[in-house]
């Protein structure tokens, strides 16, 4: 009886789309915890450290709420990385100019726009959007240094310092912007019409298309959603760092992507969600800053990271091979 | 004997021939218009760029056997990378240059292994595998140039060079990379075009279900696909480690893009089951010709990057136009 | 004498176990060279399980195989094909970029040495497609041809391999009349050349034409080996379902034709011309016509799916957007599409959102969706219909194909339609499930909605309908009325481009 009732809840546990990232999660953290005292002599689970994880990873994890909702219909944006560093120097060089205010404003509108680009070309057009945003994002990566002429961009302003250092009660301000987007996005999946769309759209299209989904629209949407968020994630860059360096960000796409396909996101469309994807941009960051814990060096921090995450995304696939029969 | 094959339709053929070597089109208008455009653009800025193309070709060249599976490499970049690295290496610890190039190639033919195994095997998604890869490589990569530069040692810094830099019959138009990449190239057009391999590379990207069913062991076929695409930037890694004479990490920087878009540009299908080596070279030069171009005009050499990103995303509308009229 | 024959194929107490199921126990079934041997059952009967255990995809758990007479053991399709048998498969698995020869010859090209024989193989692939009957070029992009002359490429593929015998999975699912009779005439060819078929089709006029013996199977087991002249086709039926079946279809008594509801007027597009019909509330009103006739085309017309090229279609006198499936949900039409998993079901979601997504808009508050009537109206429906499952959280894709179809029908259902299309409303439906999509279609009749049914199968037409509008191609023949004089031969002379 009673291992029955274990054998069940072990198999309702594995069922999880998120399950592979769970376990990931809990070995990892058992085995820095343990290894931490004897390498460095500090505890890894420290509030200090915790926040730190979510300070680093606000980035990643705004903008991989809204790859959830594009990778959900089965499309992928790779431009995103890029797109980050035009709108972080876009945004420092229009503070310069018009002010913080009106920066940030205008920072969110290009960021639509940019989205919107993408969205365009993978709705309407009905583009691959693998090939697309890798077209968008060579566009996005010139226009950045061409803008910025190259050169670092500084921006600095009282308001910037409240964004990106400032805190509520003991929550960091970037970690209380990303968990307001995080629920947002929670809800638009879990609860409208336009969420439970987006996964028609991705399981299948044509179907949804004859459900009267405006599927094109729809998917645009995703995508200027996500320059939303890239939007916000450069604009919290920028008051963290009050610069934009035209040369950095490049490879966010890849964290993003990785985030959110560890945390259970199907790549072929029609599953995923957000707590998944939380799930799965916190491995990450419980990973690197374990990682840097431990004193590694990024080097080897790269390589560890690839090792596991072949690992969890194999675990991934052999568990949905085993419940397929 | 007596029956004779019906042919296609005059008008299909033409068509087929049309949409085969469009690409070819391309690079010949491109080099029309450069040619009037660009002030200087002559004989030696075409050497130039057939130059840059048979280092650069390599990589498409391999990428171009995984696409028309129908799947894709990532990593291709920092597969280069860590092959240059292993070169130069072996080369510092034995002075052999012929021994240091058998090692990198072993080298690619293992990075081109795991992404196989691990797309054919495990089954995960060639896309996911490839980023998840590429951090390994990348890491290694780094580890090696960690003061920015891995170099070879003084008294084998010409043996490295010298690859790039050979010629025969002292012809600049007739180097030793150049030779190389055509060989291969024409070497590969036969295996695609007239071996089983070849043609199970087509069917796995076309309709891997019905390979199957009539017995070809489609896993085996694209992770030999994997496994080639590896040892081919591993190629492209030596050659480029002979040119800069060392490596750095920013070397596996946009090597992926690069040959993405130039399988695209070229005319291969992100479906997989359509591409040859035509396609693949003209790509290629396609994107050389454009920085050639741009840099001879002292433009920055962000625009061509501008230029590449948007001459893809022309490609795709006019195919989807194209196939939207047939529909 | 034929018991004197050594069989082809000889399965003797084939066992199959799936993880929970067992699939095939104690199976005999036997095909001698040249016989035409059919294989009858339900969906679910075992019938693909028996198929893959002879083609050498699934390796049976226990009993023998014999070929002339030997014991095999086929662990893969490669070594049923070496050993000459050959699937032509219900899905198609042609190579549409790669060219006919290549397709016909799809792992098994003939070699010189290393290299392709390029020239054997086109002149080769010459001569197959002359054996079948088709005058095309072998250079041809496969993905370029109609669904049935690819159906004619897979059968060529198996000659090309010198198979024996031949298994064809519903070979005739996708072919038009004509393609069919060609069909017929090439398995003749066949069988003179001393080759076994084993034909699979829910068709039984066909399989009652060109089967020499027939075996049922149902749950697993045998239930019967017969020679055609011992047979017809009620005491098939019988033996699949295990009981007789009384009536297939419902009484059509108590519908009462209330006022036009969808007007269509000389509505034209690329495949068809001119078509102007009215359907009356609690009506049913037939199409039928050959495959690729322009029916399907025209329904999608109809539903905005295509944009027409001229023409109107209103609804209680409002007229539709053309070129919108929006527009058209919202005024009242629904439509159930003839490819129940490409078009109708989203197979990897569950059936709550397949059966409500067309109504989600409604079931909400400022986009926001209210989760109770969400579920209460995906259970009404699946209680309505008595679809089969465990709850309304399953997944679509693990329905079997009867219960799909109510699926998809409730997701069109909800919104209460004014106006139900229903394009093949049972292909690849088993029998029993086919009786009881009849009587939702009678009941909805009564209740005063407006349905279009289109069909190919002539019975299912004279069966459900009230009226039948022949199409040929592309062009309205007849409207006629179906009364008990309407003969089955009258209908099928309209829809051949004949006057009524």
């Amino acid at each position: 009886m009673q291992e029955n009732k274990i054998k069940n809840a072990f198999k309702r546990f594995f069922a999880l789309d998120a399950s592979a990232v769970i376990v990931a999660m809990v070995v990892l953290v058992a085995l820095i915890s343990i290894l931490a005292p004897q390498i460095t002599g500090g505890t890894f689970l420290t509030k200090t450290n915790i926040m730190n994880i979510f300070r680093k990873q606000t980035y990643i994890g705004i903008i991989a709420c809204g790859m959830t909702l594009v990778m959900i219909t089965g499309n992928i944006d790779l431009s995103v990385g890029n797109m980050m560093t035009l709108l972080t120097v876009i945004c420092a060089l229009l503070t310069k100019s018009v002010g913080p205010v009106p920066a940030i404003f205008l920072t969110l509108l290009i960021g639509a726009a940019c989205g919107g680009l993408n969205g365009v070309l993978v709705g309407p057009l009905g583009l691959n959007a693998f090939i697309s945003t890798l077209g968008t994002t060579s566009i996005f990566y010139a226009l950045a240094l061409i803008i910025s002429s190259g050169f670092t961009q500084r921006a600095e302003s009282k308001l910037f310092d409240v964004i990106g250092s400032g805190s509520l009660w003991i929550f960091p301000v970037p970690v209380v912007i990303m968990a307001v987007v995080v629920a947002i996005f929670w809800f638009v999946l879990k609860r409208t019409v336009y969420g439970q769309q987006l996964y028609a759209i991705g399981a299948n299209k044509t179907a949804a298309d004859f459900s009267g989904i405006r599927s094109k629209v729809q998917v645009m949407v995703t995508y200027i959603l996500t320059g939303l968020c890239v939007a916000l994630a450069a604009i919290v860059m920028i008051a963290r760092s009050t610069s934009a360096n035209p040369q950095a960000a490049g490879g966010t796409e890849m964290d993003v992507i990785l985030a959110v396909v560890v945390g259970g996101t199907s790549i072929a469309g029609g599953k995923g969600t957000m707590f998944g994807t939380v799930l799965g941009f916190l491995f990450i960051g419980f990973m690197t800053t374990g990682f840097t814990f431990l004193g590694m060096n990024e080097y080897i921090q790269s390589i560890v990271t690839g090792v596991i995450l072949v690992a969890a995304l194999s675990f991934d696939v052999i568990k949905a091979r085993r419940s397929k029969l | 004997m007596k029956d004779q094959v019906t042919a296609l339709p005059a008008k299909k053929r033409v068509k087929r021939l049309i949409s085969d070597y469009n690409s070819v089109a391309i690079v010949l208008i491109l080099l029309i218009i450069a040619s009037f455009v660009v002030d200087g653009f002559n004989g030696k800025s075409i050497n130039t760029i057939l130059i840059q193309a048979s280092l650069y070709g390599f990589i498409a060249l391999g990428l171009s056997l995984v696409m028309i599976t129908g799947n894709i490499d990532l990593s291709v970049g920092y597969q280069l990378c860590t092959a240059a690295i292993l070169c130069v290496l072996v080369l510092n610890a034995t002075g052999s240059m012929i021994l240091a190039a058998v090692v990198a190639l072993l080298i690619g033919a293992l990075t081109g292994s795991i992404n196989g195994w691990v797309v054919t095997k495990i089954g995960v998604n060639p896309l996911i595998a490839t980023i998840a890869t590429n951090y390994i490589y990348k890491g290694f990569s780094y580890y090696f140039t960690e003061n920015g530069a891995l170099s070879p040692l003084k008294e084998y810094k010409d043996t490295l060079k010298g690859i790039a830099k050979a010629q025969l019959f002292d012809s600049k138009w007739l180097t030793v990379t150049i030779i190389i990449f055509v060989v291969v190239l024409a070497l590969m057009y036969i295996i695609l075009y007239k071996t089983r391999f070849g043609n199970a590379l087509y069917i796995s990207g076309d309709n891997a279900e019905a390979g199957a069913f009539a017995g070809i062991n489609i896993n085996n076929v694209n992770f030999l696909a994997f496994l080639l695409c590896g040892v081919f930037c591993a190629a492209a890694g030596i050659l480029f480690a002979s040119d800069s004479a060392g490596v750095t990490y920013t070397m596996g920087e946009g090597k992926d893009v690069f040959a993405i878009s130039a399988c695209v540009i070229g005319g291969i299908k992100m479906i997989g089951g359509k591409g040859t080596m035509v396609n693949v070279l003209s790509g290629v030069l396609i994107m050389r010709i454009i920085s050639k171009a741009l840099d001879m005009m002292l433009l920055p050499q962000q625009w061509s990057n501008f230029v590449s990103g948007a001459l893809l995303i022309v490609i795709l509308l006019v195919d989807a136009l194209s196939s939207r009229k047939k529909a | 004498m034929a018991e004197e024959r050594v069989p082809l194929i000889e399965l003797r107490n084939i066992t199959k176990v799936f993880p929970g199921v067992k699939a095939l126990s104690d199976v005999c079934f036997t095909v001698y060279p040249g016989e035409v041997h059919s294989l009858c059952g339900e969906n679910g009967a075992g019938k693909s399980t028996l198929i893959k255990v002879m083609t050498g995809a699934h390796a049976a758990d226990g009993g023998e195989y014999f070929i002339d007479g030997k014991p095999v053991h086929i662990s893969s399709t490669a070594e049923g094909i070496a050993l000459g048998v050959s699937c032509v498969y219900q899905e198609l698995s042609i190579a549409p970029q790669l060219d006919v020869a290549q397709n016909l010859y799809i792992g098994n090209l003939p070699m010189k040495g290393i290299f392709i024989d390029h020239k054997k193989l086109y002149h080769d692939a010459q001569e197959v497609l002359s054996l079948l009957n088709m005058n095309i070029s072998p250079k041809t992009p496969a993905g370029e041809l109609s669904v049935g002359q690819q159906q004619m490429i897979e059968i060529g593929r198996a000659v090309t391999r010198n198979a024996r015998c031949i298994i064809m999975d519903e070979p005739t699912s996708s072919l038009s009349e004509a393609e069919t009779e060609t069909l017929f005439k090439i398995i003749g060819i066949l069988q003179e050349r001393g080759i076994a078929i084993v034909y699979i089709s829910h068709h039984l006029d066909e399989v009652m034409l060109l089967s020499d013996r027939i075996t049922v199977i149902r749950d697993g087991q045998n239930i019967i080996t017969m020679n055609k002249a011992d047979t017809t086709q009620d005491i098939l039926i019988t033996n699949m379902i295990g009981r007789p079946l009384d009536k297939q279809y419902p009484e059509k008594t108590g519908r009462k034709q209330g006022e036009v509801i969808l007007d269509v007027q000389q509505l034209s597009g690329e495949k068809f011309r001119d078509i102007s019909f009215q359907v009356h509330a609690g009506e049913v009103l037939g199409f039928f016509g050959l495959v690729g006739a322009g029916r399907s085309e025209i329904m999608r017309a109809i539903f905005g799916a295509d944009k027409p090229s001229n023409g109107s279609v209103t609804i209680n006198g409002k007229p539709i957007r053309p070129g919108s499936p929006a527009d058209a949900i919202q005024k009242g039409i629904g439509f159930a599409t003839e490819d129940r998993k490409k078009e109708g079901l989203m197979l990897r979601l569950s059936i709550l959102l397949n059966s409500t997504v067309v109504k989600l808009p409604h079931l909400a508050n400022v986009g926001v969706i209210d989760r109770k009537s969400q579920n209460a109206d995906a259970e009404k429906y699946v209680t309505a219909m008595r679809t089969k499952t465990p709850s309304i959280n399953q997944l679509a894709g693990n329905l079997s194909g009867g219960n799909q179809q109510k699926v998809v029908l409730a997701k069109w259902l909800t919104m209460e339609p004014q106006v139900l299309i229903l394009d093949e409303p049972t292909r690849g439906i088993d029998v029993g499930s086919k009786a009881e999509i009849y009587d939702i279609i009678n009941d909805l009749a009564k209740s005063g909605m407006a349905i279009i049914v289109v069909s190919s199968e002539i019975e299912e037409i004279m069966g459900v309908c009230d009226s039948v509008i022949t199409i040929f191609e592309g062009n309205m023949t007849a409207q006629l009325p179906i009364t008990p004089e309407l003969t089955r031969e009258k209908v099928l002379a309209c829809s051949l481009g004949g006057k009524p």
